[in-house]
Parts: structure tokens; sequence; C-alpha cells
């Protein structure tokens, strides 16, 4: 089984699936086999899962959970929430917006 | 080029070497030991060691070339065979569409910067020509993207009325995904397209390449082949998960397509570029022997039939003598 | 563009799905680990240059490089290591 990281919500996906492509958001990939669980932090992409219970999953930056370092992303949580509020024109608080949500993804991800 | 121009002075050299009678034994016998004879001679097999050396030195760099492109394409090899696998599900999900018939055609044609590779920079500009002649036909619109300076330095001859970007200097750095995506981004922002066909050379080993098309089309065309059940029908047996309409999915799915596929192609045009340099590096390096054994033959030649007449000379002076 | 109905926050500020990405994955970068952070920031290195072509003739071309990328995307966070090569 797979979880992944849709953007209406996290995405439980077992063989024989309904077939379904869904939008990615920064977030954790778990790939559960037997009782082994590998977790992948996922930057965006997309899923598309098939009729013939075949999973594809496109991403554009995979990382395991523990490279990731807390420290940094606090740091950057902290940076773009700043940033979020002094943001004046409507690129800079997307782009703002884009930091919030990634290093709190990142930051649920660590602690989750 | 430079080799032919080189085979062609070697052989201007080497007929009269070779000839019959060589220069050596048609000299006047009357010179003096110091500047008749021997410098003659020398100055005859100066030539060809001359020749020699050069045709070493060609021989040792398209060596090196050769074994810079082996190089080179191993590295590369590996993340071409990769990045396969970002096509492929967008192929498994929306079909290869080759034949979808739309009126703003961009041809995406991919090509080196550099040269001595062989002939996939003009396979993909024959290619994409004909294809440019395929699609083309009233109140329909072709423009060309160019990637590379030497399928730029063709089209500019006859096309030069239908290109819309050119594309440089890409491969000064590795390639990767986030260059190969800001480059996709800004095709996307500044032509106006219904179908993206890229052209490129596909590896598939080092003596064989495909010439290949992919087809990137716009969200509108894709939401217009599924719903009208055309060549993407498929599409609508997927449920769509996330956004608030189809047509946002799609048009994020689209742009993402176009860069997941321009990087593959990217990626197998560089592959396919090192392979074909690495054989044809390996084709003028043994040219290049093959010539050096001609012309050491003909050195060989020269030297042992100066040194035959002299021998002659000394012998018929010495039994001149006895007799 | 497709339906006007309500678009990404990101889209209606005038970036596209790719830009969208890149920055993701740049931000997710820059919170590895060394030195799995070096490693990954090496695969954002984007230099070419571009020209626009009008009757037939290229325009002045525009080198891209991550100075220039930093200033179009504000990707503030590129460590200054990766900009001079």
């Amino acid at each position: 089984m797979v979880i992944i990281p849709a953007t209406t919500g996290q995405m439980g996906v077992l063989p024989g699936h309904v077939p379904t492509i869904a939008e990615l958001k920064p977030g954790v990939l778990s790939v559960h086999e037997g009782n082994e669980t590998k977790k992948y932090f996922l930057s965006s992409g997309f899923a598309f899962i098939h009729a013939n219970s075949v999973a594809d999953i496109i991403v554009v930056e995979a990382v395991q959970v523990d490279h990731i370092d807390p420290s940094l992303v606090q740091k950057g949580l902290a940076e773009f929430t700043q940033k979020l509020s002094s943001a004046t024109t409507d690129l800079e608080k997307a782009e703002a917006q884009i930091g919030v949500d990634v290093h709190s993804a990142l930051n649920s991800a660590l602690t989750g | 080029m430079a080799m032919a121009a080189l085979r062609r002075e070697g052989r201007r050299f080497a007929n009269p070497l070779l000839s019959p009678r060589p220069i050596t034994a048609v000299r006047p016998s009357l010179f003096s030991e110091e500047d008749g004879p021997t410098g003659f001679r020398n100055i005859s097999t100066q030539v060809v060691r001359n020749r020699m050396k050069s045709v070493k030195n060609i021989q040792k760099i398209t060596k090196a070339m050769k074994m810079v492109a082996a190089s080179k394409l191993r590295a590369i090899q590996v993340r071409a065979e990769n990045s396969r696998g970002l096509w492929q599900p967008f192929t498994a999900l929306l079909g290869d569409t080759p034949s979808v018939d739309v009126k703003k055609n961009v041809i995406v044609t991919i090509s080196s910067d550099k040269g001595l590779c062989g002939g996939i920079n003009s396979t993909s500009v024959k290619t994409s020509k004909a294809l440019h002649k395929l699609v083309s036909g009233p109140d329909k619109e072709t423009k060309y993207v160019i990637l590379g300076e030497k399928a730029k330095a063709i089209l500019i001859r006859d096309s030069k009325q239908d290109i819309e970007i050119s594309i440089t200097e890409l491969q000064k750095n590795p390639l990767n995904y986030t260059q190969v995506s800001v480059l996709a981004d800004d095709i996307l922002k500044n032509v106006e397209f219904d179908a993206l066909r890229i052209i490129f050379n596909k590896f598939q080993s080092v003596v064989s390449f495909l010439p290949t098309m992919a087809t990137v089309l716009s969200p509108e065309v894709v939401e217009r082949e599924s719903e009208s059940g055309g060549q993407i029908g498929d599409l609508d047996a997927y449920e769509i998960e996330g956004g608030e309409t189809k047509g946002e999915i799609l048009q994020n799915l689209a742009e993402f397509q176009f860069s997941c596929v321009m990087f593959n192609a990217v990626l197998e045009n560089a592959c396919s570029e090192q392979g074909a340099r690495m054989s044809a590096m390996d084709s003028s390096s043994r040219n290049a022997g093959e010539m050096l054994d001609r012309l050491t033959l003909t050195y060989n030649r020269t030297r042992q039939a100066s040194i035959t007449t002299e021998l002659i000379e000394i012998i018929s002076g010495a039994s001149a003598l006895e007799g | 563009m497709a339906s006007n109905a309500a678009v990404p926050f990101w889209r209606a500020a005038g970036m596209t799905y790719i830009t969208y990405s890149n920055i993701c994955a740049n931000l997710v970068r820059n919170c590895l680990k060394e030195p799995h952070k070096t490693e990954a920031i090496n695969r954002e290195k984007v230099h070419f240059s571009i020209s626009k072509w009008e009757g037939g003739k290229p325009q002045r071309p525009s080198l891209f490089d991550l100075i220039h990328l930093k200033h179009e995307l504000g990707w503030e966070n590129c460590s200054l290591n990766v900009i001079m090569e």
C-alpha cells in the first residue's frame, strides 16, 4: 500500500483502486511493504493510478525523511512566515505562501 | 573535413614517391657527396617523416576525443535511461498522439552545440523539415523552436521566417531537471501552441539512434479529444483528485508533461551525441592508422631504394677499380 | 488558459506549474542535511542562452543563469557558492 499526499488530503492506494489522476502537494509518501514502511518527502508532482493496479508517481524532488535537517526547517518556516506578513505584491505573497506551505509540510513530516 | 583535406594532400605527396622509378634512382650521379645525392634523399624522406608525424598527432587527438566522449557517454547514459521513467507514465495516461490534427504546431528541434558527431544533427533537422511539410497547410501555423547551434545553422538557410526561439549553451553544466524545466517554462510562455512536437535522437546503442517525435498537446486539445472520444478517450475513465476543475488539472499536467518530456529528450539527444562522436572519432583514428601504415611503407621503400642505389654505386666503383 | 474558475494562488500570481514545482523543490533541497544538500543543490545549476526571433532575425539573446533566475523567481535562498561557478 502507498499513502500519497494529494492536494485534497492523504490518499491510501491499494491494488484495484479506481483509476485516478491526483495532483500532489508537498508532503510525505509512505510505501508499506509487508511490515516495512519507507517514507519519502515529495516536493510536488502528480500521481496516476491506472486501472491495472499500477500507480505512477512523478515528482520533482523526493528525499528520505531522515535526510531533512530539522533546524533548517524551523529557520525556513520562521523566515517565510515573516515574509508573508511583509509581502506587498501578489507574486511576493505567493512565493512566501509556497515557502510557508512547504516548510510546514516538512515540519509535520518530521514531527508526525 | 580536416581529415579529408589531409588525406588528399597525403596522396599528392605519396604518389611520386610510390612511382616505379624512385626519384633517388634518377638523380644525376655527377653531384658531389655533400650537397647532391644525400641531400636529395634526406629531403624526400623528410617530407614523408613530417607527414607521418602530423598524422600521428591527429590520431592522438581523435583518440583522446573518443576517450572523452566515451566517459561522458557513460555518465549520461545512466541518466538518460533513468529519465525514461519520467515520460512513460504520461504516455500510459495520455497515450502517444502524433497524428492529432491541430492548427498551431510548434516543432521543437533538439540538436547539439558542437560538431564532429556524425549525422545526428542533420537527422533531427531532416525529420523536423519533413514534419513541417506534413503539418502545415492553409490556415495553419507551424513554428520552430531550436535547441543547439547546429540545427540553427542549418534551419537558418531556408526556414528562418518560421523560427520562433533558439536556445544554445545548454550543456555548459551537466544537464539537470531544473535547467530543462526553466527552459521548458520559457518556451511555454513565449509561444502559442495547440501541439508541441519535440524532435530528438533517441539513444538505442552506441551505434544506433532513432529520430523520435514526442507530442505534447495543449490542455484545450486534450480536453476536446477526450470528450469527443477521440484519440485519448481513455482519459475519461480516470477520476480527478485535487484542483477545482478538470481544466486546471489538465493545465498543470500539460505543463509538467512538457518539462518531463523535454528533460528526457534533451538527455537522450546528448547521449546520442556522445555516442555518435565516439564512433566518428573511432573511425577517424582508424583512418589515421591506415594512412600511417601507408606512409610508413612509402618511407621505408624510399629509404631502402636510396641505400640500394648507394650500394650499387660502391660495388660498381670497386669492380671498376679491380677490372 | 483553461477555464476561468478558481485557480490556485500561485497561478493567480502569474506563476506556471513548472515555476511552482521548481520553487517547492528548491525549498526542499535547501532543508536537507549535508552531504545530500550539496549534491541536490548541484542539480539546480541553470545556464543557457535564449533568443527570440522576429521576421527571420534573432533578437538579442538573453543569458539565463542563477543570478537571473533569482531575480525573476525570487529564489533568495539559493546559496552563494552556487552562483559563483
